[in-house]
């Protein structure tokens, strides 16, 4: 008999069938399974809504976890070692080549479904985009709008002055 | 009924602290969350939307998470710089004092005297990292209800708590305690006695078990160490505060003017300063009987005691979770300025607000200490002094706290504050340490392998023929398993599972008989089986790990484990 799979379905109807393995990267749905007690070897098990996630979204995020099927995490433990670490290139790659709302989507995705090294990759991902650029840079690349007044502005560049490389 | 009497009636000490005190403006004018309840408006959501950009959709946890990412300030500063939403959100000062620590640890071959060469403390992370004075600061202004974000807002009320409002009444009743020398707290206070009339042996006898308060004897009585005087002995000596080492003029600066939400503790033992000020104390003599001195014996070559005394300097709201003393000693902590709060729960009751593990290996406070104020924890507390023999109460200037072994403990500092401490072991806590160290070698901490190492051989040479058999293979199993590892000059990255644990349990019994006190050995020793026997059977009643206490019972220990090596690194404590 074949492996029995998952099924999962997304906020826009879609259902997925899933290895137990691939889905429990999801610490949500991880979690949710076992008190549920899902039996995935029983057909007429009902599928797992995911109400804040879409399709194209979800299929990236699974595309991720079956790339890192056999990969072994650190623990949260150290937080500091974990933020400090650099981005798996994989996962780099990866994430450069979603355009920027995919990203977006995919950080929320692994939030809600708390994928912590996919977040972390994320997160790593966007303040890889922040680095280095100037106040205007950045509200172009995240289409910040800014509404400063002038007085406000002046206190701004003073502020940079001041710290500038100081 | 005098009017004394009517005042106390009044209080109600029990009742615990309103969840409804008023908080100051935030300087940015963000709102706690549950003002988006009552000030919804399309209009306000929309601007919010605009100035968030790509990450209208983030909720506030995931923005502040996603920014704790940043690594370098100027990025966190441009960001802020491109909306007041923004602007705000990296105004968070958590976010500004992560960078200044994971960044200091990077930079210890730094040669200046300051972390990072940063010399001089600005009032608040993000100005002292960014090197801005504050009448530079921009302070971009929210528009009202703009950011309704507990997640900015409860760090900041946190830093604004007042515990003299907070903790009124229980602050007027200890004043009370404190003037007349006797707790009039009937419910939960703690005892209060004069050092000239406690001897060892009511001590041993009665007092050893509970948290008691040694009253001010004389203004003379301990060190004049206040913060100021302190500065104009030791301006430019570093001291130790948690992860980082500041020059104490640059900590005095902090001190007095930060809005952290857990200040950070000065907790110091290794500075040059503090090897002049052991020199200036006395050790109250019911607290001078210490089994511990045995791991410093000069005169064996005997010298791996862990770090046993600390200065404690900390500003007010400064303070330390709940957390047991390290290897089960007790401790005592003399109070030299300012004033502590002290709650403090036996051993065998946990603390609301905190997790551990089944064996109190982890102990994790998932909110610092004000939030666990604020949030009510304080006041379930109240609700286990009812029947659980918990205790709450204030030592003053002059006055020092017992901390028995084993007993959990919080202590705030009401006021900028400066203490002594010292943990130790007294006589009849002896079978208790025993036990720990016997059962629970993995917590053991504060030994230093080389250290350990050295004294154990010196010990072996000494003694070797009066050493008993069993625990002298144990010692040379030991030794030669650390020969075939030494080639790593690091202690930190010896393979603790290759080597094992480190015999303490057995060197410390060692030393305690050639120290010639083999008859207090043998009651700790009948004692510490009847604790053994005690686990047994309750351990057999709820059909528990039944296997760990079949081995502890048969009296093996060598089981594996990994040891703490702490290189300098100590088990912070009170």
């Amino acid at each position: 008999m074949s492996s029995q799979l998952i099924k999962i379905t997304t906020s826009d109807e879609e259902t997925f069938k899933v290895e137990r393995s691939i889905v429990e990267r999801s610490v949500l749905l991880k979690h949710l399974l076992s008190d549920l007690e899902y039996d995935e070897t029983d057909e007429d098990a009902e599928p797992i809504p995911l109400p804040n996630v879409r399709a194209s979204v979800f299929k990236k995020v699974l595309e991720w976890a079956e790339h890192h099927k056999n990969t072994n995490f650190p623990d949260d433990e150290d937080e500091d070692a974990r933020k400090s670490a650099p981005i798996d290139e994989w996962d780099r790659e990866f994430l450069k080549v979603v355009d920027q709302e995919m990203l977006y989507e995919i950080i929320l995705a692994a939030n809600y479904l708390n994928i912590r090294p996919l977040l972390d990759a994320g997160c790593k991902t966007v303040a890889e985009m922040i680095r280095g650029k100037s106040a205007e840079e950045i509200r172009r690349t995240f289409n910040i709008v800014n509404d400063f007044s002038p007085e406000e502005e002046a206190a701004i560049k003073r502020e940079n002055e001041w710290a500038e490389d100081r | 009924m005098t009017v004394e009497h009517q005042a106390k009636k009044k209080r109600n000490l029990s009742k615990g602290i309103s969840r409804s005190l008023v908080s100051e403006r935030h300087p940015l004018n963000v709102k706690p969350s549950g003002n988006s309840l009552v000030f919804t408006d399309s209009g306000l959501n929309n601007q919010k939307s605009k100035l968030l950009g790509s990450f209208r959709n983030f909720n506030d946890e995931l923005i502040l998470e996603l920014l704790s990412f940043i690594e370098h300030p100027q990025d966190l500063l441009q960001l802020g710089h491109s909306s007041r939403v923004f602007y705000a959100f990296t105004y968070d000062e958590d976010l500004w004092r992560k960078i200044y620590m994971r960044k200091s640890s990077k930079d210890k071959n730094n040669k200046s005297d300051y972390p990072l060469g940063i010399n001089r403390w600005l009032g608040s992370w993000r100005r002292t990292m960014l090197k801005l004075p504050e009448p530079k600061e921009a302070l971009i202004q929210l528009p009202e209800n703009l950011l309704c974000s507990d997640a900015l807002f409860r760090p900041f009320q946190c830093s604004k708590i007042d515990y003299s409002v907070a903790l009124k009444h229980l602050i007027e009743d200890e004043e009370e305690s404190y003037k007349l020398r006797r707790t009039q707290n009937v419910k939960f206070g703690i005892e209060r006695y004069d050092e000239d009339n406690l001897t060892l042996e009511i001590f041993n006898d009665q007092y050893l078990q509970k948290p008691f308060i040694i009253s001010k004897k004389s203004n003379t009585r301990w060190p004049e160490w206040s913060l100021p005087r302190l500065l104009k002995r030791f301006s430019d000596v570093k001291f130790r505060q948690e992860s980082v080492e500041w020059p104490l003029h640059f900590y005095a600066d902090y001190h007095v003017n930060n809005s952290d939400e857990s200040p950070l503790y000065l907790f110091d033992c290794q500075s040059e300063a503090m090897k002049k000020l052991v020199e200036e104390y006395k050790v109250p003599s019911i607290f001078s009987n210490d089994f511990f001195q045995l791991f410093n014996q000069k005169d064996w070559g005997v010298n791996c005691r862990p770090d046993y005394r600390w200065i404690i300097i900390g500003p007010e709201r400064s303070g330390s979770t709940f957390h047991k003393d390290p290897n089960f000693t007790s401790a005592w902590n003399a109070n030299l300025t300012g004033r502590k709060l002290w709650i403090m729960l036996p051993p065998n009751v946990k603390p609301p607000g905190i997790s551990t593990d089944d064996t109190e290996s982890e102990v994790t406070s998932p909110v610092g200490i004000a939030e666990w104020v604020l949030s009510g924890f304080y006041n379930d507390t109240l609700k286990l002094t009812e029947f659980q023999n918990c205790k709450i109460g204030i030592t003053f200037p002059g006055e020092v706290m017992f901390v028995p072994s084993g007993w959990w403990h919080s202590v705030i500092n009401l006021e900028d504050s400066v203490a002594l401490t010292q943990n130790f072991v007294p006589d009849n806590s002896l079978a208790k340490v025993l036990h720990f160290l016997k059962s629970k070698p993995e917590q053991i901490s504060g030994f230093h392998l080389n250290k350990f190492k050295k004294s154990l051989i010196n010990f072996i040479n000494s003694f070797s023929d009066r050493i008993n058999e069993g625990n002298l293979q144990i010692f040379e199993s030991f030794l030669q398993k650390v020969k075939t590892l030494d080639n790593d000059e690091d202690i930190g990255e010896v393979d603790c599972d290759k080597l094992g644990r480190l015999p303490i349990f057995e060197f410390f019994i060692e030393l305690i008989k050639q120290n010639g006190r083999s008859q207090e050995l043998e009651k700790a020793l009948r004692e510490l089986e009847n604790i053994e026997n005690e686990e047994f059977y309750k351990a057999g009643k709820n059909i528990v790990a039944s296997k760990k206490w079949g081995s502890l019972v048969e009296g093996s220990s060598v089981s594996t484990f990994s040891f703490n090596f702490d290189d300098d690194e100590n088990d912070d404590d009170l």
